[in-house]
């Protein structure tokens, strides 16, 4: 009390607001102050948890307390704490310096509740607040304000100090139901992790419980930057939230507990976490729903890119576990080859790659297409495969006839035709992918130790030239017409619509033969088929069903020439 | 071109007349089942049974026991009056039944098997002895207008003509048995052949109202009957015979096993003079068979048909004494007729003459412009795409692909031209 006796003047006490009312009125109105109103209460809290910060600076023995309480009854919003409090002193200063400009904030102030910007947010949601604040060695104060005193400059009322203990005690008088509302469901949106605070909901006494933050699947240890006080950081835990990554990385960066901003990053996929910054590191904007300029992005971006090999490193183990899961059999295979493919490949992810190749060497990625039907085989089996590797476009129906009469030949000659598997397209989508399939990843990441791998693009217009084309079998659509193959090919090829019967091979021969000697029409390759190759039934199916016309009840001159070839 | 044709009971027996071993049988079940359990019909089959079915040998039999019943009773001795009785009714039945048995013959399948020879092979001087009944060679010459020189008269106006003599027009037809049309005038040495002709039985005669001509009996030349080869016309038919082989080119017998010694020895004459044929299924060298002659391993509706057209429009024979088979090369049992009928036949379906061509081009029949050129039709479908494959085996390849190509620039059946290209292609 003697502090204050001493320095109470008639122009100072009660204080009043110092500043210009139209500066004040344009800051609380402005779009680049507060965006919401229920800013006002994130203010409030961090208010406290400053006032707490500061008295755990002086005290070893301390344990922060702040209790929020939502009257319903009276609209009150009630934010208690245990901090250093405000004596005469402190309040007078605070009001004093209400208004000031940006510039005037120094690297020495470690907590922006020391300006009292806050303050002036209250009016957001109330049109007068009570602050009751008690400070060791000095008398307790009480003090009302009132929305008139932005345009009157009258001073504030004091009232009955209503706190004994050091802290500080504020209440909202929040103007109507709606807002008050508001602030209730905001409170678990800005609280995210502050230590000691209590909420309640009067009456009734209902605990409103703090928001989530994003928290890894586990943490990967990381030298934490100058800036940041503490970081939460690894990869996504199990399938659920693997499964719905869009290929960035999420962090929720928070203020002492009090959500501030998220932070995603593209790219960083497989990221996730949560960091708080330090303040004497990083400064906040006025209003703190931001941090000055872009210093915190700027921060932020590299740290997390410096950490994603770890992140990635530390990913691989938990999703190597859960992909021996039964729950990942519910992953499409091109999720997985998704994940494959988004992992970075340059130097600073060497490890990771190299950890990621070797677990996903034994996942069937890829695709063998044999003579009548494909099988998943991984990069392990692929390297046991002869030689040469024919690798096939990933989208034959894109492709040209001439391809994929290539591919349809080198299938039934029994070379190793293989496929990739395109990524899906949904997952990951802001990922940086390092190729669009398997087999484009194989073709460039993996071809020089896999030797004799050819792309059947570049061959397709040889196998074209070199497939001997010799007769027509039924010249009417569909068609079915003789080649040769070689001996060591498929009996049946289908190939753009039409049916080849390979006449280098045996069965083919005795296809031809049994068609000759029926004369059936179409109806013959039905017959020849299940007496001559009947695993190949399936191909003929499309051409036997056809309407058989006059032309295809076979001559007995053209018989005899067929029957020859056929010998 | 001279040519010289004998043909035996096997070149009959394709076209529904029976072979002796199956008349025998028939025979048989005919006189069982109209004899009421005589025992000499009954004994008759265990007699066929010992000569293997040979039916001459039967009517031979049967022709003693007659001609002993008019000899022995000037010896004091007679034939047992049933006996006696029944060999004359049985001898009765079996003329009937080789007469009647002679005119089943199938008269499309005898223009079949003849045509070929009597009217598509231009340029020869054809001479055909025959010892069968039937009256295929005529039916065929008749069908196709082939004018034939058989010893008798043109019909004209009446039912029946005599015997004039053999012209030099037309193909010589020496039936040297007689034929199912041949009458003897009862009591004259004269033959006559009526337009329709019927089968007698035992005693009775035809009588052809309002003429001079006398009652008319048998005039078939069984093998009782061999004296009446004394008789006219047939030494001027024999002579005929002989004169025609010595003046021939070239020879063939077709449709006879050459059993019979007459046969043997003209057969022999000709091979020792001129190429000579001798044609049967499974026939070999020995057995009667002249050395010097070339056995063509064939049924006679295959080689009439195919084969011998084939050689004359080539002229090209087999080396003498060798065995060769035409067509295929299989030697064949089954007779080609049945297809070359249904090729023929308007009425047919395309599908059943596609089954018919299939079936001769596996035998590698060659026929003429006259059998293919209808199933080419105008040169679109299954059917003439098929028959290409008999163009390819005909004698008369060169005319008819210049018909097909005619064929092929105005169809829009695409295949009937591709198959065209690849028969050219060979």
């Amino acid at each position: 009390m003697d502090a204050f006796e001493e320095s109470a003047t008639p122009d100072t006490w009660p204080p009043r607001f110092t500043i210009d009312t139209a500066r004040i009125l344009e800051l609380l109105t402005g779009d680049r102050f507060y965006s919401s109103k229920d800013a006002a209460l994130r203010e409030a809290i961090l208010n406290s948890i400053d006032a707490c910060h500061r008295r755990a600076m002086a005290e070893e023995e301390y344990t922060q307390q702040i209790s929020v309480t939502f009257d319903d009854g009276n609209l009150t919003v009630t934010i208690s704490d245990n901090g250093d409090g405000m004596g005469f002193d402190e309040m007078q200063s605070l009001f004093a310096r209400i208004g000031a400009s940006m510039a005037r904030v120094s690297e020495t102030v470690e907590s922006v509740g020391e300006f009292g910007i806050g303050v002036i947010s209250y009016f957001l949601v109330s049109d007068e607040f009570e602050v009751h604040s008690s400070r060791k060695d000095a008398d307790p104060v009480a003090l009302v304000f009132r929305s008139d005193m932005l345009d009157a400059e009258k001073r504030a009322s004091v009232v009955a100090v209503d706190r004994a203990d050091v802290g500080t005690t504020l209440i909202l008088h929040v103007r109507d139901q709606a807002l008050f509302d508001l602030l209730v469901d905001k409170y678990a949106y800005w609280c995210r992790s502050v230590d000691g605070i209590r909420a309640l909901r009067e009456p009734g006494g209902r605990v409103l419980t703090q928001g989530s933050t994003v928290k890894p699947g586990s943490e990967v240890n990381v030298e934490l930057p100058d800036w940041a006080e503490t970081a939460h950081i690894g990869p996504p835990a199990g399938f659920d939230r693997w499964s719905v990554l869009d290929g960035r990385g999420v962090v929720d960066i928070l203020y002492r507990g009090v959500f501030v901003q998220r932070e995603p990053v593209d790219g960083l996929w497989g990221l996730e976490g949560t960091m708080s910054v330090h303040p004497k590191q990083l400064k906040p904007q006025l209003n703190r729903e931001g941090f000055l300029a872009d210093d915190l992005k700027a921060r932020v971006v590299p740290f997390l890119e410096s950490i994603h090999p770890q992140v990635l490193q530390a990913g691989l183990a938990s999703l190597g576990d859960a992909l021996d899961d039964p729950a990942a059999k519910s992953w499409s295979v091109e999720h997985l080859v998704a994940l494959w493919l988004a992992v970075p490949r340059n130097d600073r992810y060497a490890a990771v790659v190299s950890a990621w190749d070797a677990a996903f060497r034994s996942k069937k990625l890829f695709r063998l297409l044999g003579e009548l039907d494909e099988r998943e085989v991984t990069l392990d089996e692929i390297e046991h495969l002869p030689r040469p590797l024919y690798f096939a476009p990933d989208n034959l129906g894109a492709t040209t006839p001439v391809v994929r009469t290539a591919v349809r030949v080198l299938r039934a000659q029994g070379k190793t035709v293989l496929r990739g598997l395109l990524r899906d397209g949904g997952f990951l989508e802001t990922a940086r992918f390092v190729a669009q399939s398997t087999s484009e990843f194989l073709l460039t990441y993996f071809a020089p130790q896999l030797e004799d791998v050819i792309r059947v693009e570049q061959v397709a217009d040889g196998i074209a030239a070199n497939t001997v084309r010799i007769e027509e079998l039924f010249s009417t659509e569909p068609k079915v017409a003789l080649v040769r193959l070689g001996d060591e090919s498929a009996p049946l090829v289908q190939v753009a619509g039409e049916l080849w019967i390979n006449l280098d091979n045996e069965s083919g021969r005795a296809i031809v033969q049994s068609v000759c000697a029926e004369n059936q029409g179409r109806r013959s390759l039905l017959v020849a088929c299940y007496a001559n190759a009947e695993p190949h039934v399936n191909l003929v199916s499309a051409f036997w069903r056809a309407p058989d016309t006059d032309a295809d009840h076979l001559g007995l001159v053209a018989r005899q020439h067929l029957r020859r070839l056929a010998k | 071109m001279k040519l010289f044709v004998f043909a035996g009971a096997g070149a009959s027996v394709e076209l529904g007349v029976p072979a002796m071993r199956l008349m025998a049988t028939e025979l048989l079940e005919h006189l069982e089942a109209t004899s009421s359990g005589d025992s000499f019909v009954a004994s008759l089959r265990t007699r066929l049974d010992d000569t293997g079915g040979d039916l001459e040998q039967l009517i031979e039999d049967i022709d003693r026991i007659c001609g002993a019943d008019q000899v022995l009773p000037a010896f004091g001795h007679k034939v047992a009056p049933d006996l006696s009785e029944s060999a004359r009714l049985t001898r009765s039945e079996i003329e009937w039944f080789v007469q009647h048995s002679c005119e089943r013959v199938r008269a499309e399948g005898a223009a079949t098997l003849w045509a070929p020879l009597l009217h598509d092979v231009g340029d020869i001087e054809l001479t055909i002895a025959t010892t069968n009944y039937d009256r295929s060679i005529e039916l065929a010459a008749q069908r196709y207008g082939v004018k034939i020189s058989d010893g008798f008269g043109a019909f004209g106006q009446r039912e029946w003509s005599t015997w004039s003599g053999f012209t030099q027009e037309g193909v010589r037809l020496l039936k040297l048995h007689g034929s199912t049309d041949w009458y003897q005038v009862v009591d004259t040495p004269q033959v006559a052949k009526l337009r329709h002709p019927m089968p007698l039985f035992g005693g009775v005669t035809l009588q052809v109202a309002a003429d001079e001509l006398g009652a008319l009996g048998s005039a078939l030349v069984l093998p009782s009957r061999e004296k009446r080869t004394n008789s006219p016309p047939f030494p001027q038919i024999s002579h005929e015979m002989f004169a025609t082989s010595r003046a021939a080119d070239a020879a063939v017998f077709v449709g006879t096993s050459l059993r019979d010694v007459d046969v043997q020895s003209l057969a022999a004459e000709c091979a020792a003079r001129v190429p000579t044929l001798i044609v049967g299924p499974g026939m070999a060298h020995g057995q009667g068979i002249p050395p010097e002659a070339a056995i063509v391993d064939s049924m006679a509706a295959e080689f009439l048909i195919s084969t011998l057209p084939r050689m004359l429009s080539e002229g090209a024979w087999p080396e003498p004494k060798s065995v060769v088979r035409f067509g295929d090369g299989e030697g064949h049992q089954d007779s080609i007729l049945h297809e070359v009928n249904t090729l023929l036949d308007a009425g047919a379906a395309d599908q059943t003459k596609c089954i018919a061509i299939e079936s001769l081009w596996k035998r590698s029949v060659s026929l003429g412009t006259r059998e293919i050129r209808p199933l080419l039709g105008v040169g679109s479908g299954a059917l003439a795409r098929d028959a290409l494959a008999l163009v390819d085996l005909s004698r008369d390849r060169a005319e008819l692909l210049d018909t097909c190509e005619q064929l092929a620039a105005d169809t829009t059946d695409a295949s009937f031209a591709r198959d065209l290209a690849l028969l050219k292609q060979g």
